[in-house]
């Protein structure tokens, strides 16, 4: 391998530099190294990927769950002009849980929302988390923390829907869980719910992360997000609101419900409803790796 | 399955003005004027933009109007709706003698 001198200093040695400031491990190609550097001078944060929580981390570390080279960064309201491939993109509100100082000396307080990265020329979703009071914070509230908080319920079907598989406290390698839902006729029914309401009175957006995973015979079986009142029994024409969960992603995906109208406590549920012909019984799976209330 | 309209800003209405835009679901099956035209619904493979500047895609079927005055709206015409069927209820029994 070759080595550059600068001014005496090789690379491996500024990389250690910025190894020890960021916290960041593992070893840096020269537009991480970059990264780093325009991280560290006159802010108050920094911004690291990878798909393992940092280790040692300083405050205001954001740690961006990326298995792709993060080359740049924005925080902007709208989708940044120049993209280019691994730019991570921090989407910024007017609050957050995770507001923090981005300056060392003076105040430009941010907000951020959630964070998106150019790959393969075009925005996918990636989940963040920033370190604050010497703590990691989700940028959503959560509402999945290992399962135990949620139920499924056999909703009385037009139809014979069931479920079959009862969330656990044992997560995927990948951190995600399973719901399955057997489908033994048309119409929909079970949900998989949280066990106690959710108040939605401070938070204007519900965010799902995950993927549904169906047999390729039945693709006309549509994965809901849905809030609604417990009291709720046909949930599909009796929801406060629904956004539909596509079965054809192969990654998972963020999915975002505008709550902004709704005030008060509401169960928030994953539901399953057949849209379109009959094609007989099948399992469908909603892959959840997090669902979570954004200010 | 219920046909309703939604305009360039999704929000619903249940009369066509000539501009809108034909959806078919049954999401508002016996709901009134007041509770549809309360909601916005985002057809899949459409995106909407909040005023915050959040986006979201559709299928997003969900209330831009307070959904407690959507729910109040809905629940007096639940009532109105079980009062006239006393109400013809009764007449049938009184013809039959009842």
């Amino acid at each position: 391998m070759t080595k550059y001198i600068i001014d005496g200093e090789d690379l491996t040695s500024l990389a250690d530099a910025i190894r020890e400031q960021t916290g960041e491990t593992g070893a840096l190609s020269l537009d991480a190294m970059k990264v780093s550097i325009g991280n560290i001078s006159g802010t108050n944060f920094n911004i690291v990927g990878g798909t393992t929580e940092p280790a040692n981390p300083s405050e205001n570390t954001i740690w961006v769950n990326t298995d792709v080279e993060i080359t740049s960064w924005a925080f902007s309201a709208t989708e940044p002009k120049n993209s280019i491939e691994g730019m991570v993109w921090i989407f910024m509100g007017t609050s957050s849980n995770a507001e923090f100082n981005a300056l060392e000396k003076n105040i430009i307080t941010i907000n951020p929302l959630s964070a998106q990265q150019y790959v393969n020329g075009a925005w996918l979703s990636k989940s963040a988390q920033s370190y604050i009071n010497s703590s990691w914070v989700g940028w959503l509230k959560d509402l999945y923390v290992d399962g135990s908080e949620w139920s499924t319920r056999g909703l009385p079907p037009n139809g014979d829907w069931k479920y079959t598989q009862t969330p656990t406290a044992t997560k995927n390698s990948d951190g995600s869980t399973s719901l399955a839902l057997n489908v033994t006729g048309s119409g929909c029914g079970g949900v998989w719910e949280l066990k106690t309401d959710v108040d939605l009175t401070d938070y204007s957006t519900l965010v799902l992360q995950c993927k549904a995973e169906s047999p390729s015979s039945q693709v006309g079986e549509v994965v809901h997000l849905i809030v609604m009142n417990r009291s709720t029994t046909y949930w599909m024409t009796s929801p406060a609101a629904i956004r539909t969960i596509p079965n054809t992603s192969a990654v998972f995906e963020t999915y975002t419900l505008d709550i902004s109208n709704l005030n008060g406590k509401y169960d928030v549920a994953l539901g399953l409803r057949w849209n379109g012909a009959w094609l007989g019984a099948a399992t469908v799976t909603a892959r959840v790796y997090d669902v979570g209330l954004r200010k | 399955m219920k046909t309703i309209y939604i305009d360039f800003d999704f929000k619903c209405h249940t009369i066509n003005d000539g501009t809108m835009t034909a959806v078919e679901t049954d999401f508002f099956e016996g709901k009134c004027d007041t509770f549809i035209e309360g909601y916005r619904f985002v057809p899949f493979g459409e995106t909407w933009t909040r005023s915050d500047g959040v986006v979201f895609h559709g299928e997003m079927i969900t209330p831009w109007k307070p959904y407690d005055e959507l729910d109040a709206a809905q629940r007096i015409y639940e009532r109105q709706l079980i009062a006239e069927y006393e109400s013809a209820l009764a007449e049938i029994e009184k013809a039959l003698g009842v």
